[in-house]
């Protein structure tokens, strides 16, 4: 007894070291125990919630699989991630900025953010890195802002912690662009803010003034509301318009017309006539219209200006496929250093050791090796680099190492020129906005031609010279293309708000309208109409139903020690069970033999069975071998005890939704085409499965690219794609997109990006795409309308500038209202 | 009416208040990201700071 007594202690000991059994937290001094000794819980929540799972059997199960999640989702540390020189002098300089005293603010642009989560991980994390003051995650762009003491220097610490768990920082370039940019945008908020305040209480003078027109009001309250309405005029007028003045006077210089021109024009005439009409103290004033029409111009601006931006920064995370740092060999012989990236100069002998990426263009003077040019050709498969031979940054050496000298750094490289390349044709306008900039231009002299002639008719005509500056003015203000300015960026960005909400990224209005107009689809196989990895589809017994089960309980129990995909197919088919695997030997490209529980187990191709002395009976290989091509699949054979049991079938089974989205995309008038890398065999059979006649198999990447421009000549063209060697094909089509859980070189290629899995969201993209393009031409087309009604009607003499206040709303609103309606 | 001649500018006044304040919450960023701070509401707060424990509720 006295012997025992001890060893109970050590067990309860051993129970209480490991917390509560249920949540894991650390127990208090009276834990609660449970039916069996080393059942301690923290509380009576957790005791009650164990004893529910062990009541409904789930106990051991529910807390095996919570152990496992723990492990399976351990932080894998990641080698690669040396961030030392975060805390260099150079980093210091070219990628933070200084607040106060010690007190320093860097921005980062993360990998892998998706959500929520993300946000509160990357946050909490951390903050909890020493000297690190705070830490803001920007969800929409990735971009990680902390504000750190700079004595204890953090950085390196925090860019391991943050890469550990799969959130690789990248640090923004020079922060002056980006402030630049801030400015700009605070300041069109400004603008739109003072225009939106001084119209809002310019309109409510102007509603005091209409209603008592024909009443007389007191002398000195109508001078308190006109010249309340010029006071108020004067900011939206000299500051918030100031971006259209500047741009209508940019295009006159430059011999163009466009939107900002009749805009600017009837901004100028309206004003300085009602500012005449004030100062007299009678006649039309037009404070208020042009007030309003300011604010609603802003609005469109501000829209437009948004969508650039996200493009831009697209374009810009590109760079976060250089290195930060670089190994600089700074005399022969000795051990390279790591520098800073903006601290390599040309001439500098740098080494780039295997796996790494290479900073700067240069050339090889030492080494050889194989470089994985992806990013930059869509090449997927390495290039042979040698002695002389030039490589570029942002390509990365995959095996050997290669010491280059550098020749162009920084924003010379030719990464940096292919970056810049993909800003400027995403800030490029949409063709349908330029559309509505080329009317602009005729309208703006059909306008002056017609408000010439207003005045010269009613001034000689009529001989009315009041009349004749009334009309001719609200011809100029009315006639501001407001609607029409408003309708294309409103229609377009709604569309692609819209998308974003399922999940869909289209890169632009450009992108938009492209897709709208897709006339045929090419679709990447593997990955985009497939699942990508191979599943069991199909499973042939061989023997009596008892063998069978048998048979493949035992094969998945052996396979799941090993890594290859089929056997990673065949033990997720099959529900585990524990069996103990005694032996376990694996032959590459043919097979496995296992020991479980006491039999002899095979599973592999034909010729590994009948190495092994299994007897393979011909009837039965045939109708295996029909089965097989049937499926478009891999066979497995399993043999238990030198007798066949059981052939499972492997393949990449076709997504669910694709036959069903494939059929909304055909009827929606577009062709549908196969473009694989991928054997005859399996493309033949998706193909044939999503009834899709046209499949073109076996293309490399650089076929696949080259097939599509010389299509794209013909016709616009879209390509669907996830991998690597998609990248190129996605850039050389009309349209690319890059489909859920691709590469990121396919995400930047790509002009519109699918965050859900499946093939039903590219359906949903074009269809988007079409009511949205839809929607900006019927909102042109009504603000035309709009504008030609109301101009004749001013040409007339019947607008005054009630009918001004209430038109220009009505118009600009059911444009707005039309355009959000999708 | 004459009201009006006081209570106007008061107005105006108030409106210049509302659109400082405005220009100040720009110039501090707080439009600068519209996706996250929907988000960030979700979170629980920061575990106190020890020696501050709240009580343990399971």
């Amino acid at each position: 007894m006295n012997a025992a007594a001890p060893a109970a202690v050590s067990i309860r000991e051993a129970a209480q070291a490991k917390g509560c059994v249920h949540c894991g937290e650390s127990l208090p001094a009276e834990p609660i125990q449970g039916a069996a000794e080393t059942e301690l819980f923290c509380c009576r929540g957790c005791s009650i919630a164990f004893e529910i799972l062990k009541g409904a059997g789930l106990a051991s199960g529910y807390y095996d699989l919570r152990r496992r999640l723990r492990e399976k989702g351990r932080p894998v540390g990641e080698a690669s991630g040396n961030f030392a020189h975060f805390d260099d002098k150079a980093f210091e300089e070219h990628h933070t900025k200084s607040l106060s005293g010690e007190k320093r603010a860097a921005e980062f642009y993360l990998e892998g953010v998706h959500c929520a989560a993300c946000v509160w991980v990357v946050e909490r994390l951390s903050q909890q890195a020493d000297g690190i003051l705070s830490a803001r995650l920007d969800l929409g762009r990735s971009h990680l802002q902390v504000i750190y003491d700079a004595a204890s220097k953090p950085l390196a610490r925090l860019a391991g912690l943050l890469s550990s768990i799969g959130y690789r920082p990248h640090p923004l370039g020079s922060t002056g662009q980006q402030e630049a940019e801030r400015k700009e945008r605070h300041a069109l908020l400004i603008r739109l803010g003072v225009a939106g305040a001084c119209a809002g209480n310019i309109m409510l003078f102007a509603a005091a003034l209409y209603s008592a027109e024909g009443e007389r009001l007191s002398a000195a309250m109508e001078g308190l509301f006109t010249w309340g309405s010029f006071l108020l005029s004067l900011p939206v007028i000299f500051y918030s318009a100031r971006p259209f003045f500047r741009s209508a006077w940019g295009g006159l210089k430059a011999g163009t017309l466009h939107m900002d021109v009749p805009v600017s024009l009837g901004l100028s005439i309206g004003f300085l006539s009602s500012t005449i009409n004030t100062i007299r103290g009678e006649g039309a004033i037009w404070f208020d219209t042009l007030a309003g029409l300011v604010f609603l111009l802003l609005v469109g601006r501000l829209l437009l200006d948004t969508g650039r931006r996200k493009a831009a920064e697209a374009s810009r995370s590109l760079f976060s496929y250089l290195p930060t740092s670089a190994l600089r060999i700074e005399s022969p012989g000795t051990a390279p250093r790591q520098i800073a990236l903006e601290s390599v100069l040309a001439g500098d002998l740098l080494f780039v050791p295997t796996g790494d990426p290479i900073p700067v263009d240069g050339v090889v003077v030492e080494g050889h090796s194989h470089v994985s040019e992806a990013l930059l050709t869509g090449e997927s498969a390495p290039v042979p680099r040698g002695l002389g031979e030039a490589v570029f940054a942002g390509t990365s050496v995959t095996g050997g190492s290669l010491t280059i000298r550098a020749e162009q750094t920084g924003e010379k490289t030719r990464l940096s020129r292919l970056s810049k390349l993909v800003e400027e044709s995403a800030a490029r306008r949409a063709p349908i906005v330029a559309q509505a900039d080329r009317i602009a231009a005729w309208f703006v002299g059909a306008v002056l031609l017609i408000a010439s002639a207003t005045f010269a008719g009613w001034y000689f005509f009529a001989g009315d010279p009041e009349t004749a500056l009334r009309a001719s003015t609200a011809v100029l203000v009315v006639s501001c293309l407001c609607a029409l300015g408003l309708a294309t960026p409103f229609s377009l960005a709604a569309a692609i708000g819209k998308a974003s909400r399922l999940g869909i990224l289209i890169k632009g209005p450009e992108a938009l309208e492209r897709l709208a107009k897709v006339q045929k689809l090419y679709l990447d196989k593997t990955g985009t109409l497939t699942e990508g990895r191979p599943q069991v589809v199909e499973r042939l017994s061989l023997s009596s139903e008892e063998e069978t089960q048998e048979a493949l309980a035992l094969a998945a129990a052996a396979e799941r020690h090993s890594t290859h995909p089929l056997a990673r197919a065949i033990s997720e088919f099959i529900p585990p069970q524990t069996l103990r695997v005694e032996e376990f030997h694996q032959e590459p490209g043919r097979g496995i033999r296992a020991r479980v529980r006491d039999k002899t187990v095979l599973a592999g191709n034909a010729a590994w069975l009948a190495s092994q002395n299994v007897d393979l009976p011909l009837v039965r290989i045939d109708d295996v071998r029909a089965f097989e091509e049937k499926l478009a699949a891999s066979t497995v054979l399993i043999a238990v005890e030198g007798h066949l049991r059981a052939a499972l079938f492997v393949a990449d089974r076709l997504r669910q939704d694709a036959a069903d989205a494939l059929k909304e995309i055909r009827d929606a008038g577009i062709e549908v085409a196969i473009l694989s890398g991928d054997a005859e065999g399996p493309v033949k059979a998706a193909a044939r499965e999503l009834g899709i006649g046209e499949f073109h198999s076996g293309f490399s990447p650089e076929q696949k690219a080259a097939f599509l421009s010389s299509q794209e000549k013909t016709r616009l063209c879209g390509m669907a794609g996830d991998g690597v060697n998609d990248a190129a094909a996605l850039a050389a089509a009309g349209v690319g997109i890059a489909v859920h859980g691709g590469s990121e070189a396919a995400f930047q290629a790509a002009d519109v990006a699918t965050a859900k899995s499946g093939v039903l969201p590219l359906a949903q993209a074009i269809f988007i795409a079409r009511k949205g393009l839809g929607r900006a031409r019927t909102a042109i087309a009504l603000s035309l309308t709009y504008n030609t009604v109301v101009t004749s009607l001013a040409a007339m003499g019947f607008v005054t500038p009630l009918w001004a206040a209430i038109l220009m709303p009505i118009s600009s609103l059911s444009v707005i209202a039309l355009a959000l309606k999708q | 009416m004459t009201a009006l001649y006081f209570l106007i500018p008061l107005a105006l006044l108030f409106a210049a208040g509302a659109l400082a304040v405005f220009i100040v919450s720009v110039r501090k960023g707080q439009f600068d990201d519209l996706d996250t701070p929907p988000v960030r509401i979700l979170f629980d707060d920061p575990p106190a700071p020890p020696g501050k424990e709240t009580s343990h509720v399971p």
